[in-house]
């Protein structure tokens, strides 16, 4: 009998591998771990260079089949480049949405969406790690963990209270491009205005080694980095789990998607459908941890325990555009990045405990038809525009701070026509209040992006599920129902059935969530390991 | 169904000068693979567009407006995505030198498509695709 089946190889599932395995155990990961074709391709030149040279190049940039285009029919466009529409193929398939107004972003790729991470890595502080319902100490420690094993660089400046919380000395931020270098030097002569209106605004603490690699590679300044997912010095979770496998010590099944699971005396039968046969198989092991994303791992355990609705989280999502007049019609010329930049933290209290973020981009390599279709302006006069525009513009995208309401649910609902006989329906709707706090939080944005030189444009609300930021399905309770989860990772109502995503997490900062999942899911597989 | 006077009016208006029967392809292989078939009025604006290519900059502008999610303002997007992807197709987005009095082409440019938008809500009312 398999000691630890871990289902899922996205972040959480990579880390709750990595730990167990740390402890000495033999984890088999269970996960369809779809990698698609490989469209990666050596990205030697820069964005300017292929532009001019590469008769191909609109199979790197819109995808041999137009993949990058496709969704532009979707009710919820995920902007994958074609290097990563991998990331959400079969999820049509196998993980079914009906009709609803919750427009989620899932994955059944080897590494997740982990594979599309923004690489954005923020600390909770105390206070919300407390609201998230997560043990402060346990969690800090996890922190400290992860800056070993991943390589930050950036945040250490003037927002370090909230980028690393002081826990560690990250590495050197990523050069700043052209477009960013301004608004740095307005930002060290406004740091008391925008700390007046409530911001503190710093570099973007990122997954990428500068100074010390964990793999051999530092970071190479590309203007291509926004289409691949090639950066070889970035931490991504499929990389550990190849390591993870080389070492013997996982036993890597793809091909299985896990339905439900049920606890027969002191083991845990997984039963999955093998995506490949289309045959129904079943293993049997000492202990589950659940790692496969709050939407999926709720899919999983309603399955498994008979509850048909479930609480659900996400952040509310917006994106600013802006412009720096100064740079208007600039030459096209020098580095480029397509990482976040800068951090902008609305803590207007100073309490850390309610705080919005934006992630600041320049966007040079978007293509302009992408941006023309934003706005109310047709395609040639848009391309004029653009050429004014591209070196000048920067996007803002402001994740806000979510807590659960009696109206944000999911249900799962039999439908036999589908492949797993159901799917889940999505139900969210913000309350009032919710409303007027975004819409009073776009509008400091607004005056936080003028005071760093860059003129707002227009607001643009995301239609719910487009954060990727998912949690609060299966909420921490001590004692709580069979759909709820223990402090310390175990599903209650099991023994031996744990969760390691964001299923848990009550409350959402509008601080990326990505570091913080990897942090409990290290916690709650230790613990697995222990107990 | 697509056909080339279509995109030769799309690349004409988007590139200012004449396609060639490669790009047609990529079109009509993007019509298909994106499943943009026209609604019957959306058929009618084409048709209009192809007899009066001198408006089309105008119905560009309409369907920004009017329907920005139509399946006709996806093949515009479609041609300008096609027609950015060419290595001589840079310059229409990205510029080498630096422009001179970007502010005030700026603003000249935000009048042309004040005027612009105004034309075509007029002709968006006045005309009847039915």
């Amino acid at each position: 009998m398999i000691d630890f089946v871990v289902v899922g190889s996205g972040c959480t599932g990579a880390i709750a591998a990595k730990t167990l395995i740390d402890q000495g155990k033999n984890v088999t990961l269970l996960d369809v771990g779809h990698v698609g074709q490989s469209k990666e391709e050596n990205n030697q030149q820069s964005f300017i260079e292929k532009r001019e040279s590469d008769p191909f190049q609109q199979d790197f940039f819109l995808g041999k089949q137009f993949e990058s285009l496709a969704n532009l029919n979707q009710a919820n466009p995920s902007h994958l480049t074609p290097q990563r529409t991998f990331i959400s193929e079969l999820v049509e398939k196998y993980l079914i949405w009906d009709a609803g107004d919750f427009n989620p972003i899932e994955s059944l790729a080897k590494g997740g969406l982990g594979n599309a991470w923004g690489l954005g890595s923020y600390i909770y502080s105390p206070q919300e790690l407390k609201k998230a319902g997560l043990e402060i100490d346990t969690t800090l420690d996890a922190y400290r963990w992860l800056h070993e094993l991943l390589s930050i660089s950036g945040g250490n400046d003037f927002a370090a209270t909230y980028s690393t919380g002081h826990l560690y000395e990250p590495e050197p931020a990523i050069p700043l491009d052209f477009n960013g270098e301004r608004l740095w030097q307005r930002l060290q002569k406004n740091q008391k205005q925008l700390a007046n209106i409530g911001f503190s605004v710093g570099r973007a603490p990122l997954a990428i080694s500068t100074e010390n690699p964990k793999n051999g590679k530092l970071y190479e300044p590309s203007d291509l980095d926004f289409y691949s997912t090639g950066i070889t010095s970035a931490f991504r979770p499929i990389n550990l789990i190849e390591q993870l496998e080389q070492t013997g010590k996982l036993h890597y099944i793809s091909q299985q998607l896990v339905l439900r699971f049920e606890e027969v005396e002191d083991r845990v039968v997984v039963h999955t459908l093998n995506i490949e046969t289309g045959k129904h198989d079943q293993f049997a092991c000492k202990k589950l941890i659940l790692a496969a994303g709050a939407l999926s791992t709720a899919r999983i355990a309603m399955r498994s325990t008979g509850v048909t609705k479930l609480p659900v989280i996400c952040n509310p999502y917006s994106f600013i555009p802006s412009v720096q007049i100064g740079l208007l019609g600039s030459a096209n010329c020098g580095y480029q990045t397509g990482l976040a930049q800068f951090a902008l933290y609305y803590d207007p209290e100073r309490k850390h405990e309610e705080v919005a973020m934006g992630s600041l981009y320049s966007y040079r390599s978007l293509m302009g038809f992408r941006l023309t279709r934003e706005f109310p302006v047709g395609f040639k006069s848009g391309q004029e525009f653009l050429k004014l525009l591209m070196p000048a513009l920067n996007i803002t995208g402001v994740f806000h701070p979510e807590s659960g309401s009696e109206t944000k649910y999911i249900e799962l609902v039999k439908d036999p026509s589908n492949i797993t006989g159901d799917a889940l329906r999505g139900s969210y709707q913000l309350t009032k209040e919710e409303i007027k706090r975004i819409k009073s939080t776009e509008k400091a944005f607004k005056k936080a992006l003028k005071k760093l030189g860059a003129q707002p444009i227009k607001v643009k609300q995301n239609p719910a599920g487009a954060s990727i930021h998912y949690g609060g399905t299966l909420p921490f309770a001590e004692n709580g129902s069979k759909a709820s989860t223990h402090p310390k990772g175990r599903l209650n109502g099991f023994k031996q059935v744990f969760i390691a995503d964001g299923s848990g997490f009550q409350f959402l900062s509008g601080k990326g969530l990505t570091l913080t999942l990897m942090a409990n899911a290290h916690n709650v597989a230790k613990h697995a390991a222990e107990h | 169904m697509t056909s080339t006077e279509e995109f030769e009016l799309l690349f004409r208006y988007l590139k200012g000068n004449h396609s060639d029967d490669n790009l047609y392809a990529r079109y009509a292989n993007g019509v298909t693979s994106l499943q943009l078939s026209l609604a019957p009025k959306e058929q009618q604006q084409l048709l209009w567009c192809i007899q009066h290519p001198v408006w089309i900059g105008v119905v560009d502008y309409g369907l920004a407006l009017h329907t920005p999610s139509s399946n006709l303002r996806k093949r515009f997007a479609l041609a300008a995505a096609i027609i950015e992807c060419q290595p001589n197709g840079v310059e229409l987005y990205l510029n080498q030198k630096r422009i001179k009095s970007p502010v005030f082409k700026t603003f000249i440019w935000g009048i042309k498509a004040a005027m612009t938008m105004v034309l075509a809500k007029m002709l968006f009312l006045l005309k009847r695709w039915s």
